[in-house]
């Protein structure tokens, strides 16, 4: 009897509303750290990790933002249920970073979990976490190669930080003493709780308006409401098995060796099954994912199969019918101990090419294919205006997106282990805040993979290091040695590149994951490859290419050796001849995937 | 002859021009005419027309006792939406060519993550007109490599060979300094001589390359459209006897001259419904309802605002579209659907209506001017809801079985008898327009309940009742002078600009008589925006602001200063402002760390003239005085009689029951079955659904 619910009714208004304003309480919690911290990870780049959960840890809504970091955060909620039961209190934070302990993304994310009580009683989670610029460890950034995952950065598992409302000075104290920005993390910590204070304050409004059972009754027709669209999507995939697979340039310790993710997609009927358990075995490099972070991430991926319209609606419910499947000791799921600093922008690369893959095999006329590789910068030293240590992170030279079908790549869309949401900072803003004149910032000709519809191009990016000597970290970058595939016959990502210009010399960086230092005066050069393509280059329409070249984002040469397109140099009109033969009169060429040749003077320049 | 005693408001919109004349004893009439794409100055003077027939007189007469006109125009944002902008081109720092398409990758601010199957971004300037120059200026304002002559003579030869018309020079950290900038700009305005030029510090000069970047663009794309006309629109005025004053609605809900206008006429953008939240807030305090959301339907979109405790609200940069526009302005937001729109199949066989429209030329298949695509208006007049007699007063007469010819096509292609087709037409574009209800009310978090739906435009009376039902709000209210209501508006608008200055500085190391002098320096140029008018030094408001932050944040907090001489307490006190606001916002502050300045603004305005609206008779419930006729119309799929009123014999406290239509001159108010419509002392209806 006791299961035999009662069918409730649930009042429309209350329902949408109620639905509605979830997503508005995640939007002001991100709001609120943006607005208020000073990390440029938190401020710009999205890179956060929120939401809001049921008192038993069920996910009620996933805002938009950084994959790894959404549905991921369930494991260190429910990691916080487990080990304080009775003893959370209103007014209660929570601190872990703990990828084995807690299932968070990797040691430099912090993630704050406040329980949300209403009249004495435990009704929702939020949290708020991000990658913060320092965790201790042995050497300042995340990305080096470590002894072992203490050495990678402090450890923490789940604490309480704050205890009824009480901030908790001698944890707070006893971390900070282990950080290289003391100061500044301690306002972070401030603004990161301040934004699930925010939402603290906006549900018990919302309880108060529609009591409790009202808006818990919601919980449970949203859930099933959403189970059931996500369902009937999947329906519509077509039945079968799909696979793919996804290297990295390397681990980080064994140079020159690439790691494979595969996986396999069984869709049958309303569900879907992704399977990583053929992936290469974890690593000793800093690569290493697990099952939270390849959780998160292939959902996130998979809702771009979906009907957009359910966007801000995704719950609990969208994970019911989409199975994901690791197996342990796997680079998808490592075991404790294991590096893992990579595995938001490699591992989760890897995991989210392999869905896109899957589901453009399965759905072709919907096929999405992945970014550019990774290339952010990140230059750790001393600026010598303020005499303080200084973390610099930008995403401004990374590529932009892959091609779809029907349309070139969005320009303004990079990081698939981001799904796009980073966003670049104003240089303006970047050289006042580090001591690095930036001189050049825009789009590379030839960088983008071709294709009937071509990706968006990649970012040519010059710095001028005007602070003392540093170091320059590129551990979370890919693709200097291995592409992302496009579809169709549409081209893979072109390759990542950098050097040093130092005094009339050019020092290229063969390999990034090894950390270079760099001296005052010192020119970084960033040239990223743009997304991968749609479609057999030779088949995009010739109007295009000609837009292209007049827009200098492909070369002449290109247009002719990979585009099959030849232009007048002077008036730069289609010579509609000498491409219908150089096009084999319409019936299409012979497949060319190889880079064009010869035509590497656009992409030096 | 009473000397100059009329005020006039015209506001063009994509259908329809609208317009507002009040007269020396606070008599307000209203016209409407189509608006005239070709040139959109044509409808205006056919609106003054109208006007002076009815008060009896040439137009020549009214204009010369005309001492205010003040217009809203579409000019701007029609350029923009359709991309039909004056060829624009930009000169920007070398190495720099991509910021204003690049966008900051900010794609999910105006599109979903997962949204993945959609065309790239397409740039106001492409990236061929998008030319280089190779200066330097460092954060710090130190000009390390100032602009040079010769390449600048080089890059105007190619922009005359290209045949561009607006021109926007945004380099490099010219906020700190814009000299090099300024330089470039004055040298290719003189060398390019008809081309409109502007630079970025000229219009917002503060940090940040790329929304600085794209507001400027988007001025100079729209500066040769937004000149011509409304240099044009003040000749023919002054022509035809006009000697008062015409000001421009801006979208900062503040009125400017033409002078001050055309000189960042990215201020235009969305100028006409910016006028309707303004209006909205003087009429809460009328109806007593301080939550209104306003909803206003004209022929080509509807234009949305929600407005708590009547308060008008103001947001500091916003998205057009894809576009970035970095300045200050109402926060009206628009889809394409209206009484023009276009009912089509998708290629999934799914109705699907706007948002392309048929706008004023050739206008709803009904109107007889060539149009054959069945538009909302055909479906409204199939369905019986639109007089055709009496369509705008009667002027445009509607052609019954043309709308039905139109409409017949949806009919045919859904197996469906006429009036059923037609009222699936009308049901569609109503659930489009709730959708954007809902975005900006229930999706934001408000629960609609707390709130009244004023429905205004020609349109919105037509169709509130039924936004009403499916939002489920407590009241709908169609306004008097509803159909103009945004030209009413005006009415109630202040005149002035804001304006803002970069000064960054730690805020204990802030200099009194620095601040002071860009403060000074900011009036001078509100005083001189205001010269025209003639006003007296006492009309004059200021109102000082400050944008402040906490070291290393990248967001500001925006704090109000004393309107006089700012002293070193004053800066002090901000300091304990800063912090409260802080935590007002952000539940938290930081007492610890250093606070800084970032940008100093200025509001320098005058007020607008008081309105008091004219009260109408007192009555008793019944409208039986009002009563004009019967018609069939169709509603939940049946014909049934429905009486029709007159709008101007209502009188207060009248209450019509539907099915009803009440008849304005210049809208048709559509009351459906299960609603009731009391008559309020101004001629405002209300409408509820029957208990």
């Amino acid at each position: 009897m006791a299961d035999m619910k009662q069918p409730v009714w649930i009042d429309p208004v209350v329902i949408a509303t109620t639905w509605h304003y979830l997503q508005r309480v995640c939007r002001e919690m991100r709001d609120t750290v943006e607005r208020t911290a000073s990390n440029v990870l938190a401020t710009s780049l999205h890179d956060l990790a929120y939401g809001i959960w049921d008192a038993k840890g069920r996910v009620i809504a996933i805002p938009e933002g950084f994959p790894c970091r959404l549905i991921s955060s369930t494991f260190p909620i429910k990691a916080v249920i487990e080990r304080f039961g009775s003893r959370i209190y209103p007014g209660d934070v929570f601190l872990t970073n703990d990828p084995f302990r807690a299932g968070a993304v990797h040691l430099p994310d912090w993630v704050f979990i406040r329980p949300i009580f209403f009249e004495d009683e435990l009704v929702f989670f939020s949290c708020m976490g991000t990658h913060v610029p320092d965790n201790g460890g042995a050497r300042p950034g995340a990305y080096f190669l470590a002894f072992d995952s203490i050495a990678e950065g402090l450890n923490i598992p789940p604490i309480k930080l704050v205890e009824r409302g009480k901030m908790r000075d001698d944890l707070l104290e006893l971390i900070l003493a282990n950080n290289r920005l003391p100061d500044m993390m301690r306002r972070e910590t401030y603004s990161l709780i301040g934004s699930t204070a925010v939402a603290d304050r906006r549900l018990t409004e919302l309880l108060e308006k529609y009591g409790k059972e009202g808006v818990l009754d919601c919980l449970e027709e949203m859930f099933d409401r959403t189970e059931k669209a996500v369902r009937a999507e999947i329906a519509r995939w077509p039945d079968g098995t799909y696979q793919a697979e996804a290297n990295t340039d390397d681990d980080g310790a064994k140079l020159g060796e690439p790691v494979t993710v595969r996986c396999r997609l069984d869709v049958k009927g309303d569900e879907a099954t992704f399977d990583f358990s053929e992936s290469d075995e974890q690593r000793a490099g800093y690569i290493n994912g697990h099952y939270s972070l390849v959780l998160s991430d292939v959902l996130c991926a998979s809702f771009l199969f979906l009907d957009p319209g359910l966007a801000a609606y995704h719950n609990e419910g969208s994970l019911r019918p989409i199975r994901v499947v690791c197996r342990e000791g796997t680079v998808t799921d490592a075991r404790p101990g294991a590096l893992t600093a990579g595995a938001p922008s490699i591992a989760g690369a890897m995991v989210i090419e392999c869905v896109l893959s899957t589901l453009s095999q399965a759905l072709p006329e919907r096929a999405v294919t992945p970014y550019g590789r990774p290339l952010h910068l990140m230059f750790i030293g001393r600026d010598p205006r303020t005499d303080a240590l200084y973390t610099d992170v930008s995403f401004c030279p990374a590529g932009g997106a892959g091609a779809v079908y029907g349309y070139d790549g969005y320009q303004c869309c990079c990081e698939l282990g981001a799904l796009g949401v980073v966003s670049k900072t104003d240089a303006e803003e970047e050289m006042v805040r580090f001591p690095w004149k930036v001189r050049r910032y825009e789009f590379l000709i030839d960088s983008a993979g071709a294709g009937k519809w071509r990706g968006a191009p990649g970012i040519a990016w010059e710095g001028v290091n005007e602070g003392d000597d540093c170091a320059s970290t590129m551990g979370p970058c890919d693709g200097w040695h291995t592409q992302a595939a496009g579809q169709q016959g549409g081209h893979p990502t072109p390759l990542n590149r950098a050097y040093i210009l130092r005094a009339g010399e050019e020092i290229d960086i063969v390999q990034p994951h090894v950390i270079q230092d760099l001296k005052t005066g010192d020119i970084f050069v960033a040239r990223s490859g743009g997304g991968a393509g749609v479609g057999r280059p030779e088949e995009r329409e010739p109007e295009l290419v000609r837009l292209d070249v007049k827009n200098e984002l492909v070369s002449l040469c290109a247009a002719r050796e990979t585009y099959k397109v030849v232009l007048d140099p002077g008036t730069l009109e289609i010579d509609r001849e000498a491409t219908k033969t150089l096009r084999g009169g319409g019936q299409g060429s012979i497949r060319d995937e190889a880079p064009p040749k010869g035509c590497d003077e656009g992409r030096s320049t | 002859m009473s000397g100059r005693s009329f005020r006039l408001c015209a506001d063009t919109g994509g259908t329809f021009t609208d317009l507002v004349a009040l007269d020396g004893e606070g008599n307000l009439s209203e016209f409407k005419v189509p608006s005239t794409p070709a040139d959109f100055a044509d409808g205006v003077l056919d609106a003054i027309d109208e006007a002076s027939c009815f008060h009896g007189r040439t137009p020549r007469e009214l204009l010369s006792e005309t001492e205010l006109i003040v217009h809203g125009t579409t000019v701007a944002t029609n350029a923009l939406v359709t991309r039909s902008l004056a060829r624009p081109a930009m000169l920007t720092t070398k190495g720099f060519r991509d910021i204003i398409e690049m966008r900051r990758c900010l794609k999910i601010e105006t599109k979903s993550m997962y949204q993945a199957l959609i065309p790239p971004y397409e740039p106001v300037v492409p990236r061929h007109l998008r030319l280089t120059v190779d200066e330097e200026t460092r954060y710090t304002g130190e000009v390390v490599k100032p602009v040079d002559t010769a390449e600048l003579a080089r890059l105007v030869e190619r922009l005359k060979a290209d045949g561009v018309q607006a021109l926007a020079v945004c380099f490099i950290n010219s906020y700190a300094n814009p000299e090099n900038e300024r330089r470039a700009a004055e040298f290719c305005q003189e060398a390019l001589g008809d081309v409109f030029v502007t630079y970025s510090c000229g219009i917002v000069p503060k940090m940040g390359e790329y929304e600085r970047q794209s507001t400027c663009v988007i001025s100079a794309a729209v500066g040769p459209v937004v000149t011509k006309y409304i240099i044009g629109l003040d000749r023919r005025l002054r022509d035809e006897g006009f000697t008062g004053q015409l000001l421009i609605m801006q979208a900062n809900q503040l009125m400017q001259s033409v002078a001050a206008v055309i000189k960042k006429p990215v201020y235009l953008i969305v100028s006409g419904p910016a006028a309707a939240p303004p209006g909205a807030a003087y009429l809460s305090g009328v109806l007593k309802d301080p939550n209104l959301i306003t909803a206003d339907m004209g022929g080509t979109t509807l234009d949305v605002a929600l407005i708590k405790d009547a308060e008008v609200p103001l947001v500091d940069g916003r998205w057009f579209g894809d576009d970035r526009v970095g300045i200050k302005v109402v926060d009206v937001s628009s889809i394409g659907a209206g009484g023009g729109s276009i009912a089509w199949f998708d290629p999934l066989g799914l109705l699907q209506v706007g948002p392309q429209s048929a706008g004023a030329d050739p206008g709803p298949a009904c109107y007889g001017r060539g149009g054959t695509e069945p538009t909302v208006t055909d479906a409204a007049v199939v369905l019986g809801y639109l007089p055709a007699d009496f369509f705008c007063g009667g002027s445009v007469p509607l052609d019954v079985e043309l709308a039905r010819a139109a409409v017949k096509k949806i009919g045919d292609r859904m197996r469906l008898p006429i009036e059923e087709a037609a009222q699936a037409v009308f049901t569609t574009v109503n659930s489009n327009m709730v959708d954007e209800l809902m975005r900006i009310s229930t999706r934001m978090g408000h629960d609609v309940r707390e709130f009244s739906l004023l429905a205004c435009g020609g349109g919105g009376p037509m169709c509130g009742a039924f936004w009403g039902d499916l939002l489920g709000c407590r009241s709908v209210i169609v306004p008097n002078h509803s159909s103009s209501f945004c030209a009413f508006s005006m009415l109630t608008l202040d005149i002035g600009r804001d304006y803002l200055r970069s000064y960054v500085s730690p805020l204990d190391k802030a200099n009194a008589s620095d601040v002071n002098l860009l403060y000074q320096e900011m009036l001078e140029e509100g005083l001189s925006e205001l010269e025209a008018f003639q006003v007296n030094p006492e009309e004059i408001i200021v109102g000082k602001s400050a944008d402040l932050r906490y070291h290393g944040q990248y967001h500001d907090v925006e704090i109000q200063l004393p309107p006089d001489e700012i002293t070193p307490a004053d800066l002090e006190a901000s300091r304990d402002a800063f912090q409260r606001k802080h935590t007002e916002l952000y539940t938290f502050d930081l007492p610890w760390v250093p606070i800084e300045i970032r940008n100093l603004r200025l509001l320098v305005k005058v007020k607008g003239r008081k309105l008091s609206l004219p009260a109408i008779e007192q009555a008793g419930e019944d409208p039986g005085n009002a009563l004009k006729r019967t018609r069939r119309c169709f509603f939940n799929g049946g014909l049934l009689d429905t009486l029709c009123f007159d709008s101007t014999r209502l009188k207060a406290n009248n209450v019509v029951r539907g099915p009803a239509l009440i008849e304005a001159p210049t809208t048709t108010a559509v009351i459906p079955p299960g609603f009731r419509a009391s008559v309020d002392a101004y001629n405002n209806y209300v409408l509820q659904r029957e208990v």
